[in-house]
């Protein structure tokens, strides 16, 4: 048996265009797919690069403080209680705000600010596009928010923001953080006026900001979609690749002077479901190996995942190798290649069904039903859901089918497996 | 050793092997010759145990092999008329393999795949892919693999198809060396009348799925004890000739190829003045003209009336 498992690595191994098929091609297709439809997957995201922004200050803080206290004089408020509105706005201003929000450690990654003296030096260095945009804070900007807050007088404060294209991402990302402090400004202000104050604004806001979760779904890249999908794919075409070279065993006359030794047929055919169960999972532990490897598809999973990614790739694997015994018997028996080569044309039709190269569910849920109820689509919908951090005994039921599939194919395999000779 | 009785074999309406009944003695070298679609290669296949027949017996040392094969299984060595090898890998690859799949390992292994490798006059080439060889190289090694297991019978369909002389010479020694060296028993089918003809002691020739006769190369040529050939090579073949030593007197049977004619002529007779002005009176040139005792090759011709190669 060992022999004969072994001889079909070896041809395997000599076989450029079928190591290209099962191993390379994938990693192309994970390639092109992942880049070019990363923003169709659900939760998906593109890596961003890096850019740079400007922020011309063209206020001096000192000044609009002094301002405020004389206004605040003006309003014949006790002395005290001008000293205190005083503190309270050096504690709320806003550009000192502006500017702790672009300097926030989760931004820092995707954007750099630039400080420029003036618009102009900005504008030049956007239309260089050194830039990605600017903000300016204009002369006697915190002044005006704090008139607009304690004097309750109509703001006047105005942020100008200019941003070299509208549709980029990074202009998509600085008006986005800018609407944010915005809003965040707004909020935390109104709360300390309403509640003088006592209210502790910051840990209110997380609470209010908070997305709740309502289900244990983690998103899915589409890197990480690409690799489960490619990867179910090219291991499905596993199958008739290994039948295709037992038939031609028989056509060349191989296969009887292996039965002139001896062997037993059912030895025969438990070596082909074993080479194929050997040949995926090694193949598709090459994939998800490389893929982590050049992709970071799954950096940073614990052993725990793995163990579970380890089963179902284990059953799946199970499954070719007996999918790879029924077609098999079937060629040997029907002594033509015509169900394998029609299975090979068929496994991108399985794929389709089974989301390899999109969510089906985006079309129809029953679309998706079928597709769970092929051997790619049980296996693909029982490793995205483990990624998205549901437990395996969840993805069991998907799991219980593929054994479902390995027990009827290895029972047909045996059954219509020539016993003796070939007839 | 073999005895095989009425075997038959239908592939759905069509008779392919009719009836045929034949034995193998132990250390003797058999041959079956009959031209390409006679039954040699399903009769073969059935006496290997590698397809059913549709009816008649093979025993070996009088079991019935068709109901217990592996009686006969382990004592056959199989040379099937295709490269019956994996191409990709090397010599010594599918030697090993097929080696280990007879239960052979380690040094007895390693022992054995270089004595036939230089047996079959491969041992330089045996790391190189199969794929890479010649025709010849090719039938050498497909030979080596089927020795591998040290068989007592080995069966040969055809083993000398589409290979160059030089070859065919030494695949045809190596086999007559096997058999008067080291006994074993040798049924060889092919559609070359002289390799059978060198290398057989009985023959047994197959014509339509049927055995039309069997023997040894004396006996069978013994058919033709009463009869010779004569062969005329001629610039031009033309049916006028032909008609006119189809109708000569003494003249038995005429064959036409593209060298000219073969006649089949009662012993004695002297028919060579006739031919000349048969020659003359049609407008034909010989360029030669060659009287001989029969062959097997003659045995077949005038069973059939066709050449073996027809």
């Amino acid at each position: 048996m060992f022999n004969l498992v072994k001889k079909d690595f070896l041809t395997l191994s000599k076989s450029k265009s079928d190591l290209l098929e099962l191993l390379f091609m994938p990693f192309i297709l994970i390639a092109i797919l992942g880049f070019a439809l990363g923003n169709l997957i659900m939760g998906g995201s593109n890596s961003i690069d890096t850019f740079h922004i400007g922020i011309v200050n063209e206020q001096n803080i000192e000044e609009d403080l002094i301002r405020l206290e004389t206004d605040l004089m003006e309003q014949s408020l006790p002395e005290e209680m001008a000293a205190e509105l005083l503190a309270g706005a050096q504690q709320i201003d806003p550009s000192a705000v502006l500017r702790e929000v672009f300097e926030d450690e989760s931004l820092e990654e995707i954007m750099i600010v630039n400080e420029f003296a003036d618009t102009e030096s900005a504008q030049e260095a956007m239309k260089e596009e050194e830039i990605a945009g600017f903000i300016t804070i204009p002369e006697a900007f915190s002044y005006n928010v704090w008139r607009s807050i304690y004097l309750e007088e109509d703001s006047a404060a105005t942020l100008e923001m200019t941003v070299l294209t509208n549709e980029s991402l990074s202009g998509v990302i600085l008006t986005s953080v800018v609407t944010t402090f915005v809003d965040q400004y707004n909020l935390e202000t109104s709360i300390a006026l309403a509640t003088d104050g006592r209210a502790e604004t910051e840990a209110n806001t997380e609470e209010h900001g908070e997305i709740m979760s309502l289900s244990v779904e983690e998103p899915i890249s589409a890197f990480q979609y690409y690799t489960i999908g490619m990867g179910v794919m090219f291991a499905l075409s596993t199958a008739p690749a290994l039948a295709s070279r037992a038939f031609k065993e028989k056509e060349q006359h191989v296969f009887g002077r292996i039965m002139l030794s001896g062997t037993k047929p059912l030895t025969y055919l438990s070596s082909k479901m074993i080479s194929g169960t050997l040949v995926t999972f090694i193949q598709l532990v090459i994939l998800f190996l490389f893929s982590t490897l050049i992709f970071g598809t799954f950096k940073g999973r614990d052993f725990d995942f793995w163990i579970d990614m380890g089963y179902i790739t284990g059953l799946y694997s199970l499954l070719i190798g007996s999918i790879t015994s029924l077609l098999t018997s079937i060629s040997l028996h029907s002594n033509n290649n015509n169900t394998v080569n029609f299975f090979g044309s068929f496994v991108s039709v399985f794929a389709f069904l089974g989301g390899s190269f999109t969510p089906v569910e985006q079309f129809s849920e029953a679309l998706k039903q079928v597709g769970n109820w092929t051997p790619n689509g049980a296996t693909m919908t029982s490793y995205l859901q483990l990624m998205q951090g549901f437990e395996f005994q969840e993805v069991l039921p998907l799991m219980l089918r593929v054994v479902g599939m390995i027990i009827i194919c290895i029972v047909v395999a045996v059954i219509i497996f020539p016993k003796r000779r070939l007839d | 050793m073999i005895e095989v009785k009425n075997l038959g074999k239908n592939f759905k309406k069509k008779i392919a092997v009719d009836d045929v009944s034949m034995y193998l003695d132990e250390g003797e070298s058999v041959g079956l010759l009959g031209p390409n679609g006679a039954g040699k290669s399903t009769t073969i296949s059935m006496i290997s145990t590698l397809l059913p027949p549709t009816k008649g017996t093979v025993k070996y040392n009088g079991k019935n092999v068709l109901k217990e094969p592996e009686e006969l299984r382990p004592i056959l060595g199989v040379v099937p008329q295709e490269i019956a090898l994996y191409e990709e890998l090397s010599a010594y690859e599918n030697m090993s393999f097929f080696g280990k799949v007879y239960g052979i390992s380690g040094k007895k292994l390693e022992d054995k795949i270089q004595e036939t490798l230089d047996l079959v006059g491969l041992k330089e080439r045996q790391k190189d892919a199969v794929e890479t060889y010649s025709g010849g190289m090719k039938r050498r090694i497909n030979i080596a693999v089927a020795l591998m297991h040290d068989p007592e019978i080995l069966i040969m369909d055809e083993p000398t198809v589409g290979i160059d002389p030089q070859s065919r010479n030494y695949i045809l020694e190596m086999v007559r060396k096997l058999n008067r060296e080291r006994g074993l028993t040798v049924l060889y089918t092919s559609h070359y009348m002289e390799e059978v003809e060198k290398l057989c002691d009985r023959v047994y020739i197959m014509d339509h799925g049927q055995i039309i006769a069997s023997g040894t190369k004396e006996e069978l040529k013994s058919i033709l004890s009463n009869e010779e050939t004569i062969q005329i090579q001629v610039e031009e073949t033309k049916s006028e000739f032909r008609d006119l030593l189809s109708s000569q007197e003494g003249v038995n049977q005429v064959l036409e190829d593209e060298a000219g004619y073969n006649l089949i002529v009662s012993k004695g007779e002297q028919l060579l003045g006739e031919i000349f002005d048969h020659a003359k009176q049609a407008n034909i040139k010989i360029i030669g003209i060659h009287v001989k005792t029969p062959t097997l090759e003659d045995v077949f011709l005038h069973l059939t009336g066709r050449k073996l190669r027809d």
